[in-house]
Protein backbone atom coordinates (compact mmCIF):
# COMPACT_ATOMS: atom_id res chain seq x y z
CA UNK A 1 0.00 0.00 0.00
CA UNK A 2 2.67 2.47 0.94
CA UNK A 3 5.38 1.08 -1.28
CA UNK A 4 5.29 3.94 -3.75
CA UNK A 5 6.60 6.48 -1.26
CA UNK A 6 8.67 4.51 1.18
CA UNK A 7 12.00 6.09 1.89
CA UNK A 8 13.00 3.81 4.73
CA UNK A 9 10.88 0.75 5.08
CA UNK A 10 8.46 1.69 7.82
CA UNK A 11 5.97 4.48 8.51
CA UNK A 12 4.42 6.22 5.56
CA UNK A 13 5.63 9.66 4.52
CA UNK A 14 2.80 12.05 3.72
CA UNK A 15 3.28 13.97 0.49
CA UNK A 16 3.08 17.78 0.58
CA UNK A 17 0.09 17.69 -1.79
CA UNK A 18 -1.93 15.58 0.66
CA UNK A 19 -0.93 17.72 3.65
CA UNK A 20 -1.78 20.98 1.89
CA UNK A 21 -5.09 19.79 0.49
CA UNK A 22 -6.16 18.47 3.90
CA UNK A 23 -5.21 21.84 5.40
CA UNK A 24 -7.21 23.63 2.69
CA UNK A 25 -10.24 21.44 3.38
CA UNK A 26 -9.98 22.07 7.14
CA UNK A 27 -9.82 25.84 6.70
CA UNK A 28 -12.73 25.81 4.24
CA UNK A 29 -14.85 23.79 6.67
CA UNK A 30 -13.93 26.15 9.53
CA UNK A 31 -15.04 29.18 7.50
CA UNK A 32 -18.20 27.32 6.52
CA UNK A 33 -19.11 26.45 10.09
CA UNK A 34 -18.51 30.03 11.32
CA UNK A 35 -20.58 31.41 8.42
CA UNK A 36 -23.43 28.99 9.13
CA UNK A 37 -23.53 29.72 12.87
CA UNK A 38 -26.68 31.57 13.81
CA UNK A 39 -28.19 31.28 10.34
CA UNK A 40 -29.90 27.95 10.85
CA UNK A 41 -32.75 26.77 13.06
CA UNK A 42 -31.45 25.75 16.48
CA UNK A 43 -32.11 22.03 16.16
CA UNK A 44 -30.52 21.76 12.70
CA UNK A 45 -27.61 23.96 13.73
CA UNK A 46 -26.22 21.58 16.34
CA UNK A 47 -26.36 18.64 13.93
CA UNK A 48 -24.72 20.61 11.11
CA UNK A 49 -21.99 22.08 13.36
CA UNK A 50 -21.18 18.69 14.84
CA UNK A 51 -21.19 16.99 11.43
CA UNK A 52 -18.71 19.54 10.12
CA UNK A 53 -16.58 19.06 13.23
CA UNK A 54 -16.68 15.29 12.74
CA UNK A 55 -15.55 15.58 9.12
CA UNK A 56 -12.73 17.88 10.22
CA UNK A 57 -11.78 15.47 12.99
CA UNK A 58 -11.74 12.58 10.52
CA UNK A 59 -9.46 14.51 8.18
CA UNK A 60 -7.06 15.25 11.03
CA UNK A 61 -7.03 11.66 12.30
CA UNK A 62 -6.76 10.01 8.90
CA UNK A 63 -4.14 12.22 7.27
CA UNK A 64 -2.32 14.34 9.85
CA UNK A 65 -2.18 11.43 12.28
CA UNK A 66 -1.43 8.96 9.47
CA UNK A 67 -4.22 6.67 10.49
CA UNK A 68 -4.94 5.46 6.95
CA UNK A 69 -1.42 4.00 6.96
CA UNK A 70 -1.37 2.89 10.57
CA UNK A 71 -1.34 -0.56 12.12
CA UNK A 72 -4.79 -2.21 12.51
CA UNK A 73 -4.22 -2.56 16.26
CA UNK A 74 -3.79 1.19 16.74
CA UNK A 75 -6.89 1.90 14.64
CA UNK A 76 -8.91 -0.70 16.53
CA UNK A 77 -7.96 0.76 19.92
CA UNK A 78 -8.82 4.28 18.87
CA UNK A 79 -12.18 3.26 17.41
CA UNK A 80 -12.94 1.34 20.60
CA UNK A 81 -12.20 4.41 22.72
CA UNK A 82 -14.64 6.43 20.62
CA UNK A 83 -17.24 3.68 20.95
CA UNK A 84 -16.88 3.79 24.72
CA UNK A 85 -17.20 7.57 24.72
CA UNK A 86 -20.43 7.16 22.74
CA UNK A 87 -21.71 4.63 25.29
CA UNK A 88 -20.71 6.91 28.15
CA UNK A 89 -22.48 9.96 26.70
CA UNK A 90 -25.46 7.94 25.51
CA UNK A 91 -26.16 6.29 28.84
CA UNK A 92 -25.55 9.47 30.84
CA UNK A 93 -28.00 11.38 28.65
CA UNK A 94 -30.60 8.63 28.77
CA UNK A 95 -30.26 8.49 32.54
CA UNK A 96 -30.69 12.23 33.19
CA UNK A 97 -33.48 12.29 30.62
CA UNK A 98 -35.29 9.69 32.73
CA UNK A 99 -35.26 11.52 36.03
CA UNK A 100 -35.43 15.11 34.77
CA UNK A 101 -39.25 15.28 34.83
CA UNK A 102 -39.35 14.26 38.48
CA UNK A 103 -36.77 16.93 39.37
CA UNK A 104 -38.87 19.54 37.63
CA UNK A 105 -41.98 18.36 39.41
CA UNK A 106 -40.20 18.60 42.74
CA UNK A 107 -38.89 22.09 41.95
CA UNK A 108 -42.33 23.32 41.01
CA UNK A 109 -43.81 21.89 44.21
CA UNK A 110 -41.15 22.90 46.71
CA UNK A 111 -38.47 25.30 45.62
CA UNK A 112 -40.41 28.05 43.89
CA UNK A 113 -42.46 28.58 47.02
CA UNK A 114 -39.33 29.38 49.01
CA UNK A 115 -37.71 31.91 46.65
CA UNK A 116 -39.17 35.40 46.93
CA UNK B 1 -3.15 -1.44 7.09
CA UNK B 2 -0.99 -3.26 4.60
CA UNK B 3 2.08 -1.85 6.35
CA UNK B 4 1.50 -4.29 9.17
CA UNK B 5 2.18 -7.29 6.97
CA UNK B 6 5.41 -9.09 7.74
CA UNK B 7 7.45 -6.25 9.15
CA UNK B 8 10.59 -8.29 9.50
CA UNK B 9 10.82 -9.28 5.86
CA UNK B 10 10.15 -5.73 4.88
CA UNK B 11 12.94 -4.46 7.07
CA UNK B 12 15.41 -6.84 5.59
CA UNK B 13 14.55 -5.72 2.09
CA UNK B 14 14.36 -2.01 2.63
CA UNK B 15 16.93 -1.22 5.22
CA UNK B 16 19.86 -3.24 4.08
CA UNK B 17 22.44 -0.56 4.78
CA UNK B 18 21.35 0.07 8.36
CA UNK B 19 20.55 -3.53 9.05
CA UNK B 20 23.61 -4.92 10.74
CA UNK B 21 24.76 -1.99 12.81
CA UNK B 22 21.44 -0.49 13.87
CA UNK B 23 22.07 -1.56 17.45
CA UNK B 24 25.25 0.49 17.61
CA UNK B 25 23.63 3.74 16.60
CA UNK B 26 22.65 6.43 19.07
CA UNK B 27 19.20 6.05 20.72
CA UNK B 28 18.77 2.47 19.50
CA UNK B 29 17.38 0.52 22.43
CA UNK B 30 19.11 -2.83 22.66
CA UNK B 31 16.01 -4.77 23.64
CA UNK B 32 14.38 -4.15 20.28
CA UNK B 33 15.10 -6.24 17.19
CA UNK B 34 15.25 -3.31 14.83
CA UNK B 35 14.31 0.32 14.25
CA UNK B 36 10.81 -0.52 13.17
CA UNK B 37 10.05 -2.52 16.29
CA UNK B 38 11.30 0.31 18.46
CA UNK B 39 9.17 2.80 16.54
CA UNK B 40 6.04 0.64 16.66
CA UNK B 41 6.37 -0.02 20.38
CA UNK B 42 6.58 3.70 21.06
CA UNK B 43 3.69 4.43 18.75
CA UNK B 44 1.49 1.81 20.43
CA UNK B 45 2.28 3.41 23.77
CA UNK B 46 1.45 6.84 22.42
CA UNK B 47 -1.89 5.68 21.02
CA UNK B 48 -2.79 4.15 24.39
CA UNK B 49 -1.96 7.47 26.03
CA UNK B 50 -4.07 9.33 23.47
CA UNK B 51 -6.98 7.00 24.18
CA UNK B 52 -6.79 7.85 27.87
CA UNK B 53 -6.78 11.51 26.81
CA UNK B 54 -9.94 11.01 24.76
CA UNK B 55 -11.64 9.28 27.70
CA UNK B 56 -10.35 11.97 30.07
CA UNK B 57 -11.92 14.73 27.99
CA UNK B 58 -15.08 12.69 27.45
CA UNK B 59 -15.96 13.28 31.11
CA UNK B 60 -16.15 16.99 30.40
CA UNK B 61 -17.98 16.43 27.13
CA UNK B 62 -20.46 14.34 29.10
CA UNK B 63 -20.96 17.15 31.63
CA UNK B 64 -21.52 19.49 28.68
CA UNK B 65 -24.02 17.15 27.03
CA UNK B 66 -26.01 16.54 30.21
CA UNK B 67 -26.22 20.21 31.19
CA UNK B 68 -27.01 21.31 27.68
CA UNK B 69 -29.73 18.68 27.33
CA UNK B 70 -31.31 19.87 30.58
CA UNK B 71 -30.80 23.61 30.18
CA UNK B 72 -30.55 24.36 26.43
CA UNK B 73 -31.67 27.98 26.94
CA UNK B 74 -28.75 28.71 29.30
CA UNK B 75 -26.25 27.51 26.71
CA UNK B 76 -27.89 29.40 23.89
CA UNK B 77 -27.90 32.57 25.95
CA UNK B 78 -24.46 32.35 27.54
CA UNK B 79 -22.70 31.33 24.32
CA UNK B 80 -23.44 34.84 22.99
CA UNK B 81 -20.80 36.18 25.35
CA UNK B 82 -18.17 34.28 23.37
CA UNK B 83 -16.72 35.92 20.31
CA UNK B 84 -16.92 33.47 17.43
CA UNK B 85 -14.33 35.37 15.39
CA UNK B 86 -11.71 35.05 18.13
CA UNK B 87 -12.63 31.39 18.45
CA UNK B 88 -12.40 31.03 14.68
CA UNK B 89 -9.00 32.72 14.63
CA UNK B 90 -7.82 30.26 17.26
CA UNK B 91 -9.20 27.35 15.25
CA UNK B 92 -7.33 28.47 12.14
CA UNK B 93 -4.14 28.97 14.16
CA UNK B 94 -4.39 25.48 15.65
CA UNK B 95 -5.17 23.85 12.30
CA UNK B 96 -2.18 25.62 10.78
CA UNK B 97 0.03 24.44 13.63
CA UNK B 98 -1.25 20.93 12.98
CA UNK B 99 -0.19 21.26 9.36
CA UNK B 100 3.30 22.41 10.32
CA UNK B 101 3.53 19.61 12.88
CA UNK B 102 2.57 17.00 10.26
CA UNK B 103 5.14 18.60 7.96
CA UNK B 104 7.75 18.42 10.72
CA UNK B 105 7.11 14.68 10.98
CA UNK B 106 7.62 14.44 7.23
CA UNK B 107 10.90 16.36 7.46
CA UNK B 108 12.07 14.11 10.31
CA UNK B 109 11.21 11.01 8.28
CA UNK B 110 13.19 12.30 5.33
CA UNK B 111 16.09 13.40 7.52
CA UNK B 112 15.79 17.11 6.68
CA UNK B 113 17.19 18.82 9.78
CA UNK B 114 16.64 22.40 8.62
CA UNK B 115 13.03 21.78 7.61
CA UNK B 116 12.33 20.01 10.88
CA UNK B 117 13.68 22.92 12.95
CA UNK B 118 11.71 25.47 10.92
CA UNK B 119 8.46 23.52 11.12
CA UNK B 120 8.78 22.87 14.87
CA UNK B 121 9.49 26.57 15.49
CA UNK B 122 6.38 27.60 13.53
CA UNK B 123 4.30 25.05 15.45
CA UNK B 124 5.60 26.39 18.75
CA UNK B 125 4.87 29.97 17.69
CA UNK B 126 1.30 29.09 16.69
CA UNK B 127 0.73 27.26 19.97
CA UNK B 128 1.84 30.39 21.84
CA UNK B 129 -0.35 32.56 19.61
CA UNK B 130 -3.32 30.40 20.58
CA UNK B 131 -2.53 30.98 24.25
CA UNK B 132 -2.26 34.72 23.59
CA UNK B 133 -5.77 34.85 22.13
CA UNK B 134 -7.03 32.79 25.07
CA UNK B 135 -5.34 35.26 27.45
CA UNK B 136 -7.38 38.04 25.88
CA UNK B 137 -10.59 36.01 26.08
CA UNK B 138 -10.11 35.05 29.72
CA UNK B 139 -9.20 38.64 30.68
CA UNK B 140 -12.27 39.97 28.92
CA UNK B 141 -14.55 37.47 30.63
CA UNK B 142 -13.01 37.98 34.03
CA UNK B 143 -13.69 41.71 33.80
CA UNK B 144 -17.24 41.03 32.65
CA UNK B 145 -17.54 38.85 35.76
CA UNK B 146 -18.37 35.89 33.57
CA UNK B 147 -16.89 33.25 35.82
CA UNK B 148 -17.71 29.81 37.03
CA UNK B 149 -20.72 29.19 39.26
CA UNK B 150 -20.08 30.37 42.77
CA UNK B 151 -17.08 32.50 41.80
CA UNK B 152 -18.66 35.59 43.34
CA UNK B 153 -20.08 33.88 46.40
CA UNK B 154 -18.64 34.51 49.85
CA UNK B 155 -17.22 31.45 51.50
CA UNK B 156 -19.77 31.61 54.31
CA UNK B 157 -22.68 31.64 51.84
CA UNK B 158 -21.64 28.58 49.92
CA UNK B 159 -24.39 26.03 49.78
CA UNK B 160 -27.24 28.46 50.29
CA UNK B 161 -29.71 28.18 47.47
CA UNK B 162 -29.99 31.94 46.97
CA UNK B 163 -26.22 32.30 46.61
CA UNK B 164 -25.43 29.44 44.32
CA UNK B 165 -26.78 31.30 41.33
CA UNK B 166 -25.45 34.73 42.27
CA UNK B 167 -24.44 36.77 39.30
CA UNK B 168 -21.26 38.86 39.62
CA UNK B 169 -21.59 42.64 39.54
CA UNK B 170 -21.37 43.73 35.91
CA UNK B 171 -19.23 46.79 35.27
CA UNK B 172 -20.48 49.59 33.01
CA UNK B 173 -19.02 49.08 29.52
CA UNK B 174 -16.65 52.06 29.56
CA UNK B 175 -15.13 50.98 32.89
CA UNK B 176 -14.98 47.47 31.69
CA UNK B 177 -13.08 48.39 28.50
CA UNK B 178 -10.63 50.45 30.49
CA UNK B 179 -9.96 47.79 33.06
CA UNK B 180 -9.58 45.06 30.49
CA UNK B 181 -7.10 47.08 28.42
CA UNK B 182 -5.24 47.98 31.59
CA UNK B 183 -4.87 44.34 32.55
CA UNK B 184 -3.65 43.43 29.09
CA UNK B 185 -1.45 46.53 29.08
CA UNK B 186 0.36 45.17 32.13
CA UNK B 187 1.35 42.12 30.08
CA UNK B 188 2.26 44.25 27.08
CA UNK B 189 4.39 46.63 29.13
CA UNK B 190 6.22 44.19 31.36
CA UNK B 191 6.72 41.21 29.10
CA UNK B 192 10.43 41.99 28.96
CA UNK B 193 10.76 40.88 32.57
CA UNK B 194 9.69 37.39 31.55
CA UNK B 195 12.34 37.42 28.82
CA UNK B 196 14.95 37.31 31.58
CA UNK B 197 14.45 33.55 31.89
CA UNK B 198 15.22 32.67 28.24
CA UNK B 199 18.03 35.23 28.16
CA UNK B 200 19.63 33.59 31.20
CA UNK B 201 19.27 30.23 29.43
CA UNK B 202 20.94 31.61 26.31
CA UNK B 203 23.64 33.24 28.42
CA UNK B 204 24.39 29.96 30.19
CA UNK B 205 24.39 28.27 26.80
CA UNK B 206 27.10 30.58 25.50
CA UNK B 207 29.04 30.45 28.73
CA UNK B 208 29.27 26.68 28.99
CA UNK B 209 29.18 26.17 25.21
CA UNK B 210 26.00 24.16 25.45
CA UNK B 211 23.78 24.31 22.40
CA UNK B 212 20.70 22.73 24.12
CA UNK B 213 20.54 25.59 26.66
CA UNK B 214 20.67 28.11 23.85
CA UNK B 215 18.01 26.31 21.79
CA UNK B 216 15.70 26.10 24.82
CA UNK B 217 16.22 29.82 25.42
CA UNK B 218 15.37 30.70 21.84
CA UNK B 219 12.31 28.40 21.97
CA UNK B 220 11.09 30.32 25.03
CA UNK B 221 11.59 33.61 23.20
CA UNK B 222 9.50 32.25 20.31
CA UNK B 223 6.76 31.33 22.79
CA UNK B 224 6.77 34.77 24.39
CA UNK B 225 6.60 36.39 20.94
CA UNK B 226 3.65 34.18 20.01
CA UNK B 227 1.71 35.04 23.14
CA UNK B 228 2.29 38.79 22.63
CA UNK B 229 1.22 38.60 18.99
CA UNK B 230 -1.87 36.64 20.03
CA UNK B 231 -2.87 39.33 22.54
CA UNK B 232 -2.18 42.14 20.05
CA UNK B 233 -4.18 40.41 17.30
CA UNK B 234 -7.19 39.84 19.55
CA UNK B 235 -7.17 43.46 20.74
CA UNK B 236 -7.06 44.50 17.09
CA UNK B 237 -9.97 42.21 16.26
CA UNK B 238 -11.89 43.39 19.32
CA UNK B 239 -11.43 47.05 18.32
CA UNK B 240 -12.43 46.32 14.75
CA UNK B 241 -15.68 44.72 15.89
CA UNK B 242 -16.50 47.42 18.39
CA UNK B 243 -15.41 50.41 16.35
CA UNK B 244 -12.69 51.46 18.76
CA UNK B 245 -14.69 50.32 21.74
CA UNK B 246 -17.46 52.03 23.63
CA UNK B 247 -19.57 53.17 20.66
CA UNK B 248 -21.89 50.33 21.47
CA UNK B 249 -23.48 50.19 18.04
CA UNK B 250 -21.88 46.97 16.98
CA UNK B 251 -21.53 45.72 20.50
CA UNK B 252 -21.82 41.99 20.93
CA UNK B 253 -24.40 40.38 23.12
CA UNK B 254 -21.97 40.52 26.02
CA UNK B 255 -21.80 44.29 25.83
CA UNK B 256 -25.53 44.46 25.48
CA UNK B 257 -25.80 42.68 28.76
CA UNK B 258 -23.33 45.05 30.34
CA UNK B 259 -25.27 48.02 28.96
CA UNK B 260 -28.53 46.75 30.31
CA UNK B 261 -27.12 46.78 33.78
CA UNK B 262 -25.73 50.27 33.33
CA UNK B 263 -28.85 52.20 32.42
CA UNK B 264 -28.79 52.41 28.61
CA UNK B 265 -29.66 55.85 27.27
CA UNK B 266 -32.34 54.79 24.78
CA UNK B 267 -34.15 51.52 25.02
CA UNK B 268 -35.28 50.13 21.73
CA UNK B 269 -37.79 47.34 21.52
CA UNK B 270 -34.94 44.93 20.92
CA UNK B 271 -33.04 46.09 23.95
CA UNK B 272 -36.10 45.75 26.11
CA UNK B 273 -36.58 42.25 24.80
CA UNK B 274 -32.98 41.42 25.63
CA UNK B 275 -33.50 42.85 29.10
CA UNK B 276 -36.45 40.58 29.64
CA UNK B 277 -34.38 37.67 28.46
CA UNK B 278 -31.58 38.52 30.85
CA UNK B 279 -33.97 38.72 33.78
CA UNK B 280 -35.20 35.30 32.81
CA UNK B 281 -31.69 33.96 32.51
CA UNK B 282 -30.24 35.34 35.70
CA UNK B 283 -32.41 32.71 37.35
CA UNK B 284 -30.90 30.19 34.98
CA UNK B 285 -27.39 31.49 35.57
CA UNK B 286 -25.04 31.73 32.60
CA UNK B 287 -22.28 30.91 35.06
CA UNK B 288 -23.38 27.32 34.75
CA UNK B 289 -22.22 27.51 31.15
CA UNK B 290 -19.03 29.27 32.14
CA UNK B 291 -18.15 26.60 34.69
CA UNK B 292 -18.11 24.13 31.82
CA UNK B 293 -16.42 26.62 29.49
CA UNK B 294 -13.53 27.25 31.89
CA UNK B 295 -13.07 23.58 32.66
CA UNK B 296 -13.04 22.52 29.03
CA UNK B 297 -10.92 25.34 27.59
CA UNK B 298 -8.73 25.40 30.68
CA UNK B 299 -7.90 21.73 30.44
CA UNK B 300 -7.35 22.17 26.72
CA UNK B 301 -5.08 25.15 27.37
CA UNK B 302 -3.13 23.07 29.87
CA UNK B 303 -2.61 20.51 27.11
CA UNK B 304 -1.37 23.26 24.82
CA UNK B 305 1.20 24.26 27.43
CA UNK B 306 2.30 20.63 27.82
CA UNK B 307 2.54 20.38 24.04
CA UNK B 308 4.70 23.50 23.91
CA UNK B 309 7.10 21.99 26.43
CA UNK B 310 7.23 18.79 24.37
CA UNK B 311 7.86 20.74 21.15
CA UNK B 312 10.65 22.70 22.86
CA UNK B 313 12.21 19.38 23.84
CA UNK B 314 11.93 18.21 20.20
CA UNK B 315 13.49 21.46 19.00
CA UNK B 316 16.46 20.98 21.29
CA UNK B 317 16.94 17.44 20.02
CA UNK B 318 16.40 18.44 16.39
CA UNK B 319 19.10 21.09 16.64
CA UNK B 320 21.39 18.44 18.12
CA UNK B 321 20.71 16.29 14.99
CA UNK B 322 19.31 13.45 17.05
CA UNK B 323 16.69 12.48 14.51
CA UNK B 324 17.38 10.47 11.39
CA UNK B 325 15.23 8.51 8.93
CA UNK B 326 15.43 5.38 11.09
CA UNK B 327 14.94 7.26 14.36
CA UNK B 328 12.20 9.88 14.31
CA UNK B 329 9.78 8.32 16.81
CA UNK B 330 9.66 11.21 19.30
CA UNK B 331 8.69 13.67 16.55
CA UNK B 332 5.93 11.35 15.41
CA UNK B 333 4.62 10.76 18.94
CA UNK B 334 4.54 14.43 19.91
CA UNK B 335 2.93 15.05 16.53
CA UNK B 336 0.15 12.58 17.37
CA UNK B 337 -0.37 14.28 20.73
CA UNK B 338 -0.49 17.69 19.08
CA UNK B 339 -3.10 16.53 16.57
CA UNK B 340 -5.29 15.16 19.38
CA UNK B 341 -5.12 18.57 21.07
CA UNK B 342 -6.17 20.11 17.76
CA UNK B 343 -8.92 17.50 17.36
CA UNK B 344 -10.39 18.32 20.77
CA UNK B 345 -10.42 22.03 19.91
CA UNK B 346 -12.18 21.23 16.62
CA UNK B 347 -15.07 19.89 18.71
CA UNK B 348 -14.88 22.49 21.49
CA UNK B 349 -15.13 25.38 19.04
CA UNK B 350 -18.62 24.70 17.63
CA UNK B 351 -19.91 23.36 20.96
CA UNK B 352 -18.92 26.46 22.95
CA UNK B 353 -18.73 29.33 20.46
CA UNK B 354 -21.22 28.56 17.73
CA UNK B 355 -24.55 28.13 19.50
CA UNK B 356 -26.88 30.57 17.78
CA UNK B 357 -24.22 33.22 18.13
CA UNK B 358 -25.54 35.70 15.57
CA UNK B 359 -26.66 38.46 17.84
CA UNK B 360 -28.84 38.12 20.92
CA UNK B 361 -31.62 35.59 20.74
CA UNK B 362 -34.89 37.31 21.37
CA UNK B 363 -37.64 35.71 23.37
CA UNK B 364 -40.41 34.29 21.23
Amino acid sequence: MSAHQDEHGYAHVMSPQVLLSVFGALITLTILTVALAGNLPANVELVVALSIATVKGLLVVLFFMHMIHDKPLNILMFVFSLAFVALFLGFALMDTGQYQPSIQEYEIDHIQLETP
Amino acid sequence: MATAVEPHDKMDNDNTNAHGDWHHEQFSAHHFDNAEQQFDAGKLGMWIFLITEVLFFSGLFCAYAVYRANHPEVFEYASQYLNKYLGGLNTVVLIFSSLTMAWAVRCAQLGKRGGLITMLSITLFCAALFLGVKTFEYTEKAHKRLLWSGASVDAKDIGKKSQVFKFGEVLPPEHFEERMMESLGVIQRYWMIVCVVPLICIGIGYQVRSRPWRTAGYAMLISIGGILLGIALSIELHNMQHGGGGSGEHASAGDHAAEEHAKPPVESVEQLAVKEKIKLDVQHDPNLFFSIYYFMTGLHGFHIVAGMIAITWLLVRAVESHFRPDYFGPVDYVGLYWHIVDLIWIFLFPLLYLIGSDGPTLPH
